[in-house]
């Protein structure tokens, strides 16, 4: 007799980096359960172990090039999505890292947090993965339905309530895009797979474009490219600071795999991105210049750093559309260090606004930081270190980052894109150096009472959040040479060498 | 008798007309209703609806889920909703036409106009086929599910465990705990010290 359930401990193997993590998840709420703790450090290990365990597994499988499919072709385990499973997963740890102390101090400290982390990046994991729609679309909710309630995890503090309640309704109706260009998808090509997308476009080309515009809105959405960014600044603001790490991490990260793959494999032939590359070259410029600009007049260190990582977007979008174009996995394998370089720069400057975040008050506030460079140098010179990778300063990671996409875009004749995002990069120095200048070079208001920097969010993980990010940013910036060779084996993955 | 005849050969195709015009109209409706209950009441119309096209592509198992899972439970919890809720009239308020409305009305037009011609070309097509007997059977759904959409399948339990968490955390009123002893609380004072005086009684 046939097996009912024709799945095979291979296919289990295949989906390890994501199962371990929901299996974890699972394991903390029934520990929570039967154990109610008064300390939740448990889950925070368990989510660290379990996180550790997908991180190298991914990078195991990254350097052995790995490549195969499982579950009937749902997913597809190659180099690409193992890069991403690694970028993913240190994203998290890193977010994960700088929650324990905040949230407890905050008396908020429940193992659910770590559970639904654990949901949501498993999630993340299979999206990267998916080689089909429904899987696809299925990946991309478990990804966002537990950020929607860790928006709101402080739940008494109302702010985060309402941008928990704005990015609900956003991503509902970014969902909504997403489902009904799928539905059009699967009508014309009669088949989910992404290889088998491009034959719906021969057969009814009507429901195959309009399919995928409406995809692609709902990925913009998610990515928050302009016109599609209104929640974010709002999102990150109220969200508290940790979760606001992991957005800005790992949720901005992951929904890139999804986009790149689906924008190679099913809308990579020539008809559909003579469609969508003008428009991406559109939204790319319109989203480095309004993330930007306004991003110059923001008060508020989470705001402004929301619409800084809406200007990343951009910066991303331009590595996409020249890798695209020049059909060449080198420029493809510099969005990947620029994604890895970002998750280490975006984590830190969170960190130091954690490492100050009072009981009753976050550390939010630009004016805040004045004198710090005074009373916590080594904190000042972290968070120096971070603003100035993020404003592209060499040697730091962020300017490499920025220097390959942008000579990508240059050879693929992209030159008036890359004047718009050079010009723009130069407007972005101004808002990361006010930092600078305030934590410097600012006198305090009220000389005679200067601000208290006490390390009230100080824990030992956050310090090592700190030192490795710190660490990251330059090593990784001098000696490019580790993250770039895996970057490559990655793209050479989706994008053969001709 | 040719008449019968005839009508009885293009039943399919009238049952489609009808019932896909009338699906329409309770989607229109669930836009335009101002009275959250009416709205909710054209959602059955158009979900019953869109469940007989089901039968008439020969889907009787999916028909019979819309049914049960659409109509049954998910248009009830709405109605369950609106009715604690209990939005008075002055609540609701009147009905306003806006120039975002009417932008709103031509996108949804233009998006109709624009998929027209690729749904009038595509089923031909697929209904040249012969369909297989068992095909909209409970089991040849089953299959599918636990095999080839084995992976999204089990993928759904994960993401409504999350959204069932989600749902705990953020609506409970109290989630500390009543116990606050527990074995791992004791094995962990043993290894983390540094950690007890943080703890609040």
């Amino acid at each position: 007799m046939e097996s009912l359930i024709p799945v095979g401990l291979t296919d289990l193997q295949g989906v390890y980096p994501a199962l371990n993590l929901a299996v974890a998840g699972i394991v903390i709420l029934l520990l929570d359960a039967f154990f109610p703790m008064r300390s939740k450090l448990l889950s925070a290990w368990i989510t660290l172990i379990a996180l550790h365990l997908s991180f190298t597994c991914g990078l195991h499988r990254l350097t052995s090039g790995m490549d195969e499919t499982f579950f009937h072709g749902a997913v597809r385990m190659d180099p690409f999505t193992h890069a991403f499973t690694v970028i993913i997963c240190l994203a998290s740890t890193l977010a994960v890292l700088s929650a324990p102390k905040y949230l407890r101090l905050r008396d908020c400290h429940y193992a659910e947090y770590y559970a639904l982390i654990l949901f949501s990046v498993s999630g993340m994991l299979l999206f990267s993965a998916a080689e089909e729609l429904i899987m696809l679309f299925l990946a991309l909710e478990t990804m966002s339905i537990p950020v929607y309630c860790l928006v709101a995890f402080t739940r008494d503090n109302e702010y985060s309530t309402e941008a928990s309640m704005k990015y609900f309704v956003m991503g509902a109706f970014a969902t909504g895009f997403m489902v009904y260009g799928v539905a059009l998808l699967y009508g014309s090509a009669g088949s989910g797979y992404f290889a088998d997308l491009p034959r719906g476009a021969a057969s009814s080309p009507g429901l195959f474009y309009s399919g995928m515009t409406l995809v692609l809105i709902g990925f913009l959405f998610k990515i928050a490219a302009v016109p599609f960014n209104m929640w974010t600044p709002d999102a990150y603001e109220g969200a508290p600071t940790p979760v606001t790490t992991f957005m800005a991490e790992a949720v901005k990260a992951a929904p890139f795999s999804g986009m790149i793959k689906l924008l190679i494999v099913a809308f990579g032939f020539s008809q559909a991105v003579h469609l969508w590359m003008p428009a991406f070259i559109g939204i790319a410029i319109l989203t480095m210049v309004v993330g930007n600009m306004v991003a110059l007049v923001q008060t508020d260190m989470k705001r402004m750093l929301g619409y800084s990582s809406i200007a990343h977007s951009g910066y991303i979008l331009v590595g996409i559309v020249a890798s695209v174009k020049l059909n060449s996995s080198e420029a493809l394998a510099s969005v990947l260090y620029y994604l890895f370089i970002y998750v280490l720069m975006n984590a830190g400057a969170f960190g130091i606004l954690i490492l100050f975040s009072h009981k009753n008050k976050d550390t939010n506030a630009i004016d805040d930081l004045v004198g710090l460079g005074r009373e916590r140098p080594w904190a000042a010179a972290f968070m120096g270190i971070y603003t100035l990778s993020l404003t592209g300063i060499p040697p730091l990671g962020g300017f490499f980052g920025k220097f390959y996409i942008f000579s990508y875009a240059i050879k693929a004749g992209l030159t008036p894109l890359v004047i718009v995002a050079i010009l723009t990069s130069v407007m972005s120095a101004f808002y990361y150096l006010k930092i600078i200048v305030a934590m410097y070079f600012r006198e305090p208001s009220d000389p005679q009472h200067p601000a208290a920097f006490s390390y009230e969010g100080y824990s030992v993980f956050l310090i090592a959040m700190l030192c490795f990010t710190a660490f990251g940013v330059i090593y990784f910036g001098i000696f490019p040479k580790t993250p770039l060779t895996l970057a490559r084996l990655a793209a050479a993955s989706l994008i053969p060498a001709p | 008798m040719i008449i019968l005849q005839t009508l009885s050969a293009r039943l399919p195709d009238i049952l489609f007309y009808l019932f896909a015009g009338l699906s329409l109209i309770g989607a229109v409706q669930v836009l335009c209703r101002r009275n959250p209950m009416n709205a909710a009441v054209s959602m059955v119309v158009t979900v019953l609806s869109i469940a007989v096209l089901y039968i008439l592509l020969s889907a009787y198992f999916i028909a019979a889920a819309q049914m049960i899972v659409y109509a049954g439970a998910i248009v009830v919890l709405f109605i369950f909703v609106i009715m604690l809720l209990n939005l008075s009239a002055k609540e609701i308020g009147r009905r306003r036409y806006t120039l975002f409305k009417a932008f709103a009305a031509f996108v949804a037009a233009a998006v109709g106009v624009s998929l027209l011609p690729g749904v009038r070309g595509a089923p031909r097509a697929i209904s040249e086929q012969p369909i297989d007997p068992s095909f909209g059977s409970a089991k040849t759904v089953g299959r599918l599910l636990f095999g080839e959409f084995l992976l999204p399948f089990e993928l759904t339990s994960i993401l409504i465990l999350a959204a069932m968490v989600a749902g705990v955390v953020l609506a409970k009123r109290d989630i500390t705990p009543n116990r606050t002893f527990s074995p791992v609380d004791a094995i962990l004072d043993l290894l983390l010290k540094s950690d007890r005086k943080d703890k609040s009684p």
